[in-house]
Formats: C-alpha cells, structure tokens, sequence
C-alpha cells in the first residue's frame, strides 16, 4: 500500500517536473509566448492599470484582444501626452500608484522626468531586444511601440500630386500662402520634435519665411490637421500623420500624403513599466505582447509604423525601412524646450 | 395672559441707534398703541419684543418670563406670541384653512383638534366659506382676516400687530379697526399695536405710547394724548398744528405783546423758550368788523390764503409779529385774503409747552 | 422662570444646520483653492518661492495674452448686453411674433455646449472651407471670404454666442419684474412709448444689465473652448490657452497657478463692485408685485425685431444642432445629408462600438443628477444664511459660493486632484472626486439662482411662522422652500446641464471606470474625428434638448429666469 502511494508521489513529480521544463513559456496567441510563472503571477493580480494615447478605438480593441488570451483585466485610460503628464506627476505628489503602464511620444518628457524622478523601471521586452538602437532607451527603461510618421498630408481635390509640395523648403513658395496647417510646439509634442528637427536644419528664417505664408496653427495634436485638410480649409498639413492619411483615403476622402524629400520626421510612442504599479506583473506581460510582433502588426494594420521588425505592414503602406527617418532622441529635451520658445517668438503664442 | 414689560430696551446699528432706553409696561389684557412717524423706532420696539431682533441691550419679560435679556433671547416661536403684519403675510401656497391651522399644527395638536377651532377662528372672521381658498382669490380685507384669524388660533399670551391695516383701502380700515378692538374685547390678550396713524390708536388703544427719534414722549390714555399733550412733538403729531413762540409773565403767556390766558399755566419757572400750542378748529375767528364780546385772549392778524373743504375753511393768518396760525373755521365764515381779522384763542383750548 | 432657549436668529437645530452648510461650502471652496495658492508658491520641491509669479509676469507672451482676454471679455461683456437687452424686451414687453420660439431658442443657446459651437462655426465660417463663405463665393465670384472666423472678431462672436444667454436669463428676469404701472406714469407724463423705455424701462434693469454685463465678461474670461478652437488657429491667444499650454512639456503647473489666481481677484472685484452698484440702487421697484405688464405694440417694427432675434438665436443654437447632425450623417460635407450621401454610420459607431461613450453618457448622468440635486440643497441654504443674514459675516457666504464660476477649469482641476488624493479625503479613481468637482464647480449657479428666488419672498412671511411656533428649519422647509420652488427648480436644471458638459476638471479627474460623455467628445476631437465628434455632440444636445423640455413643461413659464 505504501510502496504504491510512494510511486504515485513520484510520478507525480516527475510529471510536474517534465511540465515545467516542457512549458516555461506559454502561447498565448500565435507568435507570442510568455514565461508561465510571469503568467500565472500576473493572472492573479487579475488586472493591468495602461494610460494610453493612441485613438480610444485602437485602446478598446487592443485590450479586448488581450483580456480575451490572458484573462488579465485592462482598465486603460486613454489620454493626450499633456494629459498622462500632469496626471502622474499629481498622482506621484499625492503618492498615488494606480497605473502599470504609460504609452505616449514627446521623448524629452522620458529622458527628463520620467528616468531622473524614477518612476519607471527597468524592463527589456523580448521583443525590444529585435528594435534598432533609435527606438528604444539604452539603458531599458522605455522603448517606442509604435510610431506617428508625418509628412504632407495635402487634399487631392484641391492640389494635384504633381503639384504637391515634395520638400520642406517647397512650402515656403508664395503660392502656398494661406494655404498651410500644422500644429503649434506648445499645444503638439510631436510637432516640437518637427520644429526642432527643421530648425536644426535650415535655421529659423525657414520659420520666419513660413510665417510669411501665414500658415493655420492648430489646437492639439498633430491628428486635428486631418479634418482641415478633408474639409478642404487648408491644402497642405506641414505635420500630418500619415497613418490618418492613409485611412481617410482608403475610405475615399479626397486626400494623399507626400514624405518630404528631406526625410519624414518620425514621433515615436514609448511604453514604460511604471515603479510601484499595483500589478507589476499583469504589467510585464502585457508589455511583452505591446512589443511583439503580433500585436505591432495589429497597429500596422490602422497604417501606424512599428519597431518590430517582423510586424507586417499593409501593401499599400511605406514600411518604416524604406523611409529616410528624422527623429528626435530624448537627450534633446533642452533644444526642444528652447525651439518651442523660439517658435512661439515668430508665431506667437 | 401676561403682561409685557420693557427696561431700558436699546438698539444699536453701527452708526444708527433706532430704539433708545425704552421702558413700558404694559398690563395683562391691555391694548397699547406704539404710535409714531416712520423711522420713530416702533417697528423696531415690535420685532424686538417677537423676538426677530436681538436687543442691544435692555430686558424684555412676559409675566414672569425674561425673554430677551443679558443672558440670551427666547427665539420667536417659544414665546406664545402671534402677530399680524403689514404686508398680512399670507401664506400664498397654503389655503385659507391650513394658514389659519398651520401655528396649531406647529403646537402638535390632534387633527380632529385642528380642525375644530380653525373652524372657530374661521367663523369669528367671517370666513368658514372661503376655508379653501388660496389668498391669491381673496380680497385684501379678506387676507387680513386669514392673518387675524391665523394669529388668535394660537391662543397666544401677547398679540403684536405691525401696522395692520395700511394696506387697506379707506373704509376697509375704518370697519377694521372696530372689528381688531372687538376681537380684543372677547379674546382679552395682551397686544401691542403699531400705527402711524393716530385715529387708529385712539380707536382701538387703551393706552398710546407716542415715540420719536427712537425714544417714548408720553404714554397715556387716548384723551390723555390728545388733550394733555407732554412735549411739542406729542402736540404737532397729534394735530395741535399751531405752535406759537411766546413767553410767560405773570401766569400769561405773551404772543405778540399781547398776554393769553392759558390753563393750568402757573409755573413761572420756565426761563427756556415756550410754544402756545392749539388746534386749528379750537381758534375762533372774527372779521375785523365784528370783535368778539368776550376780550379776553384775542389777537389781530392777516388773512393771507384760504381754502374751503366743504364741513370747513381753513385759514393762515399773520399775526403782526409775523408768525402765522392756521385756523380751521365753519363754512360760514367768510374772510378774504388781505383782510384783517381777530382771533381768539380759548383759554381752555391752550396748552403752554415747552 | 423658564430657561432661556437659542439664539434669536434661530433654535439649535437651525443653527447647527446653517452652521453645516457653511463650513461644507467652504470646505469645498477653500481646500482645493487652498491648494492652488499654495502651488502657486511652491518651487516643486516643496519650498516656498515667488519665482512662479516673477515668471508669470515677467513673460511679455503673458501680458499680450491677458490684453487679449480683456479685450476679449469685456468685447463679450458689452455685445452680451447689447444682444441680450433687446431680446430679452422684445420677449417679456413687446408684440414681436414668435416670442415663445425665441425664448425657448434662446434657452436651447444656453444649453449648447461653446465647444460644439465653436466646431460648427468652422464648419460653417472658416475662411476656405466654410460653407458660407463657398456660397458667397460661387454667389459673387469673388476671392476673398465673406466672414473669416479664425480672427479676433470670429472668437469675439462665437464666445459671445456662448456667453449672451447669461446676460438674457437675467435681464428678462428683471424687465419682467418692473412694474407697468411705472411706464404708465411715464407714458402719462407725455413720454412716447420708445422715450419710456429710454428713460425708465432701462433705467430700471439697468442693474440686471450691469449683472448680466458682469457675468459674461467673467465667462469669456475663463472661458477655453471657442479661443482654443478658434483663438488658436486665429493666432490670438488668451490666458487661458496659454495656461492650456503650461500643462505640456515641460510642466508649469506652478506659473499656470499663478496666472490664474489674478483673475480671481479679478472676478473678486467685479463682483464687488457690482454689488455695491446693485445694492445702492436697490430692488425695490423691480421686486414689487409685478402687475400684468402692458404689451408694447411695436407696428411694422415689430419684424424687423423679429428677424434680428431669430437670426442670434439660429446662430447661437440652430445652426449647432443642423451643422452637427449634417456633419455627422453625410458622406461627402457640403452636400445634403440625404439620399446616397446619408450615413448612420458615425451614429451607430458612437452609440454602440465607442466604449467610452456609452460608459460616458451613464455616468455623466448618474453625476449630473448628484450633483444637481446637492447643489441645489446645499445653494438653497447657503442663498438663505446669505440673504436673511442669518449667521455672523454672512455676507462672506455670498463671495465663497461665487468663486469657483472664475477659476479657469483646468486649473481648478489641479486643485481639486491636489485637495482629494491626499488625506482626509481620498476620492481620487471613484466617481466621487467627478461629483465634488461638479458640485463645488456648480454651486454658484444653484446658489444664483436661489438667492434671486429668496430675495423676492418678503421675510414677514417667515417671520409669521415662526411666531407661530415654527423653528427656523421648519421655517426654511415649509414655508421658504415651497415659496421658492421654481427657482430652485430652475437652478437644478441649469446645474444637471452645465455638469453633462463639463470638460476641463473632468479630464484630469477621470479614470477609466469614470469617464464621462465630455471627455469622450473631446477626445474624438483630440484625434481629429470630427465625424464621430459630430454624432456625439448631437446625441449629447438632444439629451440637454430632453432635460430642458422636460424642465419647461414641469416648470412652464418660469423655468430658468422667467418669473411665474
């Protein structure tokens, strides 16, 4: 009677044994695999606090799909940049610790707050390690997911593709005036990583000229271009996301975007673990699918880039590797600040 | 029942003192008059006695009870008190009956109770058939009673009234006033009457306080007030229009040279400045024809305006020190302005103050 | 000898419930602005420091901006009132046809959300696109644009359009509150019917104009939808965009403090000043009883008026409703939304795919009925302590009660996070720290409303209960509340509407269990769905266009400012 329970016992644990070696990670979709014990910790933490500021749908579908595999809550919460700023700079004043994960662009706010204050921490996605060196921190605390590439988003009715501009310096023809749109540094991250790229470039009479055509300035992020530009208002968006561009075509709208000669100026949205997130490691994994591939080529599909390099892109779409990037490294925090001043100098505000 | 005593009731604003050291009092069953011109600190005497104004200082007792004192006021609705206000005060959202039954309510009687003597009250004013009504479908004099009947509902112990019927028209007044002393009469509870208007405090009062300038003049019976007038103002509010410099010699006072007769006038203390006061219909008037039989007391003039009024005609004649007299005298008797004419005063009728 | 019970201004219950409510309120008030005055000194670390100030004044962008907004508010100010006075005659005095459609309009003007105005004007006016200007171009054959609403003078009109509704509620209030009797002696004296008016009937309301003057001009002061929407791309920036700003990178939330805090004291002054202006004039004639006012007969005037009101209120509430509903339900814009060019398809994507939406719309009405309901409570009471001075300093309760109208949204939000995300009081991530947020944001306008319902019921009818052997919360709840009902009523609704819009603190307070429709509207802004932005502004307006037709009929005449 003994003996046979004791064998039982062993072949128990045999078993087990073999299991965990068998099944370190598990599938949770095709292509994307997680550690089991990250898995099973995190499903019972139960839920996964994400601020995020890509477009509300994008949020909802994204986490729907992930509740759905890893039977992990996501409560996310979807937010302009300024937006998540202010909000985890009150809730860290206040000692406040509700979120795990924090999505947005404007580099300089990671580099210069986020990293000094230590509100991330350290976390290398696996599929991180597969980026180029410019979309991710060296150190590992944050890495881009995705990425806004703007170019000339203009309105085909009202400007034929021949016609278009195909450079920067092409906007300052006087044939342009009042015929522009772009964002204002102030109110658009993304557009003070273009503004302090192009003045780097060719100086601030570029600006100055500019301004002679008397361009629309806009309230918010660089995406508020595309109903002037759809609406026909203006003709040209200096810093239109392409990726709104795209779709608004492909649903017939009367619009085309054109990636300047110079290069196409690229924001980059990072992700970051937050320090002292109430699931840490609900976090992880969903860090780890936010950078695989098989959730990157999800976002591909609404036309955004991707850092993943096995992301799969829609035909008609300019994958990132055939396109001259400009971006902007988070180091630049003071030539950002001092090229939103500089801007507001010429074009108030 | 109680009776209502002030001592020394004073208030204070900053910059203003609207009632100074007021001291009354006033009987169980009494019916006294506060009468007054507006600003004369009546109203705020009243609001003080409800309770609706702290005293600056002073004490307020309703029969043995302080409320109002050094040591804090009894808020309005512990102080068995009802008044009735200018404006009635009618509650527009309440019918008749449950305005009239709302104070009994307050007091936690039984319905049945309730009912019983609102109907009363009603039936006493003459309402029991408007007991439905809102005080929007009644008339003025109506809501007056819904406020009469309202206030001896609840058999309170002082009834304050603020000027209750000068929102009434002229002969609604009139039939008011004899309706608010009647129900006096059979209630008999101690109550306190605001007016400006002295015939309604003659009418209904058992005694008047005449006050000014925030203090008590005089307090007297009706006939006390109007005929023993205590100072100048009591005389000039009370109708002794005529206030006529003079000075006193021998026991006679002096106008224009020539010494009067006045009652009662023996003091001869006075050193201080003295008014002759008497009523326009009181100075008998002559033409300068016919001078009086009886010499005494009588002074020449100068009709300078005359006016009829139909039971009279009133006159204002220069004496020849320059002051005028106005004089009120029958129809009959005719003088055109410039005319010379003799006046004469009765003795009875002059009242020398000071 | 019996003991001596209370106070004269009420028994111990009344009292200790006077005395709750005024601590509430200026716990509300005073802790979150507490907070703001104390940022706008700190250094970030915790030091004290005036350098936020020093840098808020010392930036000449700054005091262009505030030259800007005072141009902007006191332009809004005057035109409010030159709009809003002849309006507001034509409704309550004279024989215009229509009277009843315009003031329903103008109450739907007051409804609708700026923001959503200000995105129909671009729709409508921009200087390219617009649709007006497309049809005066094909119409005349000229270049340039017959209105351009990106300028000065679009922000000026749009805001004003927003804002005139606040002068109208109180000027109408007012003029149907004065006495024929008094343009009678006037018409009488051999005054024409346009010199009585002249000379007395504006006269009379001129302190209803002066207050309607004076809250205008505070709502254009911190007012930030149509100068972001239109100030911005106009390149005219006012203080509040330029605090907007400050909550970028690099954050300042230190200076964006310190910029706003003047204009409360600002709002401070004005309002003292208006109550010094109001209180010597006094309001006697203007809250006697009202007899049937005579109607003015205006002659062949009286359609020349008629199309002059009608076109304010198409501009300011008809053109919204009609460009939004186009906008969202046409394929190609421009086009009639009929036919091949008619989609439902944003409607139903807002409706039924936008989550937050839907999760907005519940708990923007779950708020807005809160916080309509205890800001009418807690305004009723604090109007009555204020009006009947009931308590010590009541005069002060008056000042508290108003001042959140004037700090600019944003700002207030910091204060409120800062106020309840720390001990005692933890709201932060429930739907509590939304409803503190409405409510303290709110209370002037249930306490507005009250105070003006208060002012009009005489005292005596208080007093004659309580020397009927009421206590004063008897008093208050039997007599004073029933009396003013209708205001209070009025102010509920106004609360309940102005909550279902509130963008600025709800942005910074929601989490995402709690996010409300404004901020699900304003996020389709952010990211340029102006289609959907559309289908979602026009379902929350036909929600607003509910409530207030509810309101009307449950309140007939006398909703919001009109006088039973």
């Amino acid at each position: 009677m003994f003996k046979v329970k004791m064998l039982g016992a062993v072949a128990a644990t045999l078993l087990w044994t073999g299991a965990a070696v068998a099944q370190a990670t598990v599938e949770l979709e095709p292509g994307f695999s997680v550690d089991k014990e990250l898995l099973a910790k995190a499903q019972k933490e139960g839920k996964v606090s994400y601020w995020c500021s890509l477009t509300e749908p994008e949020c909802a579908q994204a986490a729907k799909r992930f509740e759905e595999f890893s039977k992990i809550k996501v409560e996310f919460v979807r937010l302009s940049t300024g937006g998540i700023l202010t909000r985890i700079t009150k809730e860290r004043s206040a000692n406040i610790h509700s979120v795990d994960i924090i999505s947005h662009g404007d580099p300089p706010v990671w580099e210069t707050i986020y990293k000094p204050k230590k509100w991330l921490v350290q976390y290398v996605a696996e599929g991180v390690k597969t980026y180029a060196k410019e979309y991710k921190d060296p150190e590992g605390f944050y890495a881009a997911h995705w990425m806004i590439a703007n170019g000339f988003g203009y309105n085909t009715s009202q400007v034929s593709a021949a016609d278009a501009p195909k450079k920067y310096t092409d906007l300052l023809d006087p044939r342009w005036k009042g015929k522009i749109a772009m964002p204002h540094p102030k109110h658009s991250g993304g557009f003070n990583e273009a503004v302090t790229i192009l003045s780097k470039m060719f100086g601030w009479e570029f600006f100055q000229k500019l301004n002679a055509n008397q361009p629309l300035v806009t309230i918010g992020s660089q995406f508020n271009l595309k109903p002037i530009i759809v609406n026909g208002e203006r003709q040209v968006a200096l810093h239109g996301a392409d990726a709104l561009f795209l779709t608004e075509a492909k649903q017939g709208k009367p619009v085309g975007i054109i990636y300047p000669e110079e290069g196409t100026v690229i924001n980059q949205i990072f992700a970051g673990l937050v320090a002292d997130g109430p699931s840490p490691n609900a976090g992880k994994v969903l860090m780890e699918w936010l950078h695989s591939a098989s959730y990157q080529t999800t976002v591909a599909a609404s036309y955004w880039l991707v850092p993943h390099p096995d992301a799969k892109y829609p035909a008609d779409r300019v994958p990132l590797k055939d396109l001259k990037i400009l971006t902007l490294p988070g180091t630049e925090a003071q030539s950002a600040t001092e090229a939103r001043e500089k801007f507001s100098d010429i074009f108030g505000g | 029942m109680a009776s209502v005593t002030l001592t020394d009731l004073t208030k204070e604003f900053p910059g203003a003192k609207p009632v100074t050291d007021v001291s009354l009092d006033i009987r169980d069953g009494e019916l006294i008059a506060l009468l007054g011109p507006s600003g004369c600190g009546k109203t705020t005497t009243l609001r003080m006695i409800a309770g609706f104004i702290p005293p600056t200082r002073g004490e307020i007792r309703v029969g043995d009870r302080v409320v109002s004192g050094k040591d804090g006021v009894v808020p309005p609705e512990h102080r068995r008190m009802s008044m009735i206000f200018q404006s009635y005060a009618v509650w527009p959202h309440m019918t008749v009956f449950d305005n009239v039954a709302f104070g009994l309510k307050m007091r936690k009687l039984s319905a049945s109770d309730v009912k019983q003597r609102v109907d009363r009250m009603l039936d006493i004013v003459h309402l029991k058939t408007l007991a439905a009504r809102y005080p929007a479908e009644l008339s003025g004099g109506q809501q007056q009673r819904v406020a009469l009947a309202r206030a001896l509902a609840n058999e309170p112990e002082t009834l304050l009234l603020d000027e209750p019927l000068s929102n009434l028209d002229a002969n609604l007044r009139e039939e008011m006033r004899f309706e608010i002393r009647r129900l006096h009469d059979e209630f008999g509870i101690t109550s306190i009457y605001v007016t400006h208007d002295q015939a309604e405090a003659m009418v209904t009062a058992d005694r008047v306080v005449v006050m000014n300038a925030g203090r008590i003049e005089q307090v007297g019976s009706p006939e006390d007030i109007y005929d023993r007038p205590a100072t100048r103002f009591v005389a000039s509010f009370i109708g002794m229009n005529n206030l006529l410099d003079c000075r006193l010699a021998s026991g006679k006072a002096i106008i224009a040279d020539t010494p009067l007769a006045v009652e009662g006038a023996t003091q001869t203390n006075t050193n201080g400045s003295l008014v002759l006061a008497i009523r326009p219909h009181e100075i008998e008037l002559y033409s300068q024809t016919a001078r009086p039989s009886d010499t005494t007391n009588i002074l020449p003039g100068t009709v300078t305006r005359q006016s009829f009024l139909g039971d009279a005609r009133d006159y204002l004649v220069d004496l020849i020190n320059g002051q005028t007299v106005r004089v009120s005298a029958r129809p009959a008797m005719r003088a055109s302005v410039g005319e010379s004419v003799w006046l004469r005063l009765p003795p009875a009728s002059c009242k020398l103050l000071e | 000898m019996t003991p001596l019970t209370g106070r004269a201004g009420g028994d111990f219950a009344a009292q200790a419930s006077w005395w709750l409510a005024v601590v509430l309120l200026a716990l509300l008030i005073a802790w979150p602005i507490g907070w703001l005055v104390l940022m706008s000194f700190e250094d970030g670390q915790g030091g004290f420091t005036l350098a936020n100030y020093i840098r808020a004044a010392s930036a000449q962008r700054y005091w262009d901006a505030a030259v800007n907004s005072l141009i902007l508010s006191t332009s809004v100010g005057v035109l409010s009132v030159l709009v809003a006075t002849p309006l507001a005659w034509a409704i309550a005095r004279t024989n215009m046809p229509g009277r009843r459609f315009i003031q329903v309009m103008a109450l739907a003007s007051l409804i609708t959300p700026g923001f959503l105005t200000a995105v129909a004007w671009i729709l409508l006016a921009g200087p390219n696109a617009g649709l007006l200007n497309q049809l005066f171009r094909s119409v005349t054959g000229l270049e340039g644009p017959l209105f351009n609403i990106l300028s000065m003078q679009g922000m000026i009109f749009v805001t004003l359009l927003e804002c005139f509704p606040f002068a109208f509620i109180i000027i109408s209030s007012a003029l149907q509150n004065i006495s024929a009797e008094l343009e009678d002696a006037a018409n009488i004296s051999g005054a024409s019917t346009a010199r009585t008016m002249w000379v007395i009937t504006l006269p009379l309301v001129r302190p209803a104009i002066l207050a309607g003057f004076v809250l205008a001009f505070l709502e254009a002061l911190v007012l930030f939808s149509s100068p972001a929407i239109i100030g911005v791309p106009a390149r005219t920036y006012v203080l509040t965009t330029q605090i907007w700003a400050l909550f970028q990178f690099p954050p300042q939330l230190g200076v964006a403090s310190a910029l706003s805090l003047p204009l409360l004291l600002v709002t401070m002054a004005l309002l003292f000043v208006q109550r010094r202006l109001l209180g010597r004039r006094g309001y006697v004639t203007v809250t006697g009883k009202a007899s049937a006012a005579r109607v003015i007969d205006l002659g062949w005037g009286r359609w020349p008026m008629f199309v002059f009101c009608l076109l304010v209120v198409i501009a300011s509430a008809g053109l919204t409703y009609v460009v939004l509903f186009s906008y969202a339900a046409s394929k190609v814009w421009g086009q009639l939304p009929i036919g091949a060019n008619f989609t439902f398809e944003n409607f139903r994507l807002v409706l039924f795919d936008l989550d937050s939406a839907q999760k907005g719309l519940k708990n923007s009405l779950i708020l807005a009925l809160g916080a309509a309901t205890v800001a009418v409570v807690l305004g009723g009471i604090l109007a009555y302590v204020s009006e009947r001075r009931l308590l010590r300093g009541a005069w002060a309760v008056g000042f508290l009660a108003m001042a959140p109208m004037v700090i600019p949204g944003i700002v207030f939000a910091v204060g409120l996070f800062s106020a309840y995300t720390r001990p005692p009081l933890i709201l932060y991530g429930t739907l509590w720290i939304l409803f503190v947020a409405y409510l303290t944001k709110f209370l002037p306008l249930a306490y507005m409303n009250s105070a003006t319902a208060i002012k009009s019921v005489s005292p005596d009818l208080e007093e004659a209960a309580r020397i009927s052997g009421a206590g004063g919360l008897t008093t208050f709840g039997r007599i004073t509340v029933p009396l003013v009902k209708q205001g209070l009523l009025s102010g509920w609704f106004l609360v309940f509407i102005y909550s279902l819009r509130e963008l600025s603190s709800s942005i910074l307070l929601f989490t995402n269990n709690t996010v409300v429709a404004s901020v699900a509207v304003y996020d389709l802004y952010e990211t340029g769905a102006w289609p959907q932005l559309s289908a979602l502004g026009f379902i929350l307006l036909l929600i607003n266009t509910v409530v207030v037709a509810v309101g009307y009929v449950v309140l007939g005449k006398s909703f919001v400012g009109e006088r039973p």
